[in-house]
């Protein structure tokens, strides 16, 4: 099961490395950059999973919780991710507006 | 496919099976993390959430500087909206959508709250209240606006006065920590009553500061998608 989602993980960040290489509209590295944190998010939630845990809230009777540390990184790191995504978008929408493309190569060759 | 590219693709391979072999390397999760240690958490806090018990009482802090992300993230979007009206608000739903918005949309308000104010007891909290009140922002935003009048649940302004009213809560809980002599959001450590845990009423500043966190992103992520509709409303 672990291998599943090491293979996942890697599979999502390396494939929005691609992307983010690739690609030349600039919503399409904004979507790039998203998998991206969603590869991280996940590998966050996997690093706070426990064997036999429950959900890291206090019940009688349970003695093994999972990890709440990564899990509120993890929390931390969406409301960040959706800020930058947000602030991102504007950008482009600004650039679209100003230059007409949202093609990389064209807004490289209208530099000066 | 250039060359360049295949050359692009090799790399990434190798360095997606580096990464899997590097991950596989981990220790096994076992059992040995957080047994009793969790239990030293609602004497502490006097929350049962774990999770709300790190965000809002151990790393409050980082909370205070994430809030912070959201406002400054809205405030910016909000500078970089022009004043150009959108044509996206001026597609007609189908009544299947606009009867469904008026079934659901209450529940979605409903739900919001509940996770806001049940934070400290049950899965959820300020962030993923305020998220879920915000969608439902949205939601009314795009399903009631017609061609002429831009719908909006509450104005922009009011927006603006929720979040300016949450981080004044949230920095106004912090420095009664350094009012009494403790440090900078002192929780159990600022003398507030912890209450039994697994109350509503319980954790001290906990549910107050999760009420300022969810103000604040429930405005903040309305504030940035009326800028991103390049509104100004």
């Amino acid at each position: 099961m672990d291998l599943v989602i090491y293979l996942t993980v890697a599979g999502l960040f390396f494939l929005g490395a691609y992307g983010l290489m690739t690609q030349r509209n600039l919503i399409k590295l904004i979507i790039c950059l998203n998998v991206m944190e969603a590869a991280l998010l996940l590998f966050l939630v996997r690093l706070s999973h426990r064997t036999g845990g429950t959900f890291p809230i206090i019940q009688s009777g349970v003695w093994l919780y999972t990890d709440p540390v990564s899990q509120a990184l993890s929390l931390t790191a969406i409301v960040i991710g959706a800020s930058t995504t947000a602030l991102l978008l504007a950008l482009s929408v600004l650039v679209y507006r100003a230059y007409g493309t949202l093609d990389v190569r064209e807004l490289r060759r209208l530099r000066g | 496919m250039s060359k360049h590219h295949y050359v692009l693709v090799g790399v990434l391979s190798i360095s997606f099976l580096i990464t899997v072999f590097a991950m596989c390397q981990l220790p096994e999760s076992s059992g040995s993390f957080l047994g009793g240690e969790a239990l030293l958490v609602p004497q502490e806090t006097g929350v049962i959430n774990l999770v709300a018990a790190v965000l809002y009482d151990y790393r409050g802090l980082d909370t205070l500087g994430e809030t912070v992300v959201i406002f400054a993230a809205s405030l910016v979007v909000s500078l970089l909206a022009t004043n150009m009206p959108s044509k996206m608000l001026h597609t007609q739903l189908s009544p299947l959508v606009q009867y469904g918005v008026d079934l659901t949309l209450p529940f979605i308000l409903l739900f919001g709250f509940y996770i806001i104010l049940f934070g400290h007891i049950s899965p959820g909290g300020g962030f993923t209240g305020g998220a879920m009140l915000a969608s439902g922002a949205i939601v009314a935003t795009i399903t009631y606006s017609t061609t002429n009048k831009h719908y909006t649940i509450l104005s922009h302004q009011a927006n603006n006065k929720i979040e300016v009213l949450g981080l004044g809560t949230f920095l106004g809980i912090g420095l009664v920590g350094v009012a009494v002599n403790s440090f900078f959001l002192a929780n159990a450590a600022s003398g507030v009553s912890l209450g039994t845990p697994g109350t509503l009423l319980s954790g001290g500043w906990i549910p107050l500061l999760s009420v300022a966190s969810g103000m604040k992103v429930g405005a903040g992520l309305s504030l940035i998608f009326s800028g991103l509709l390049e509104e100004d409303s």
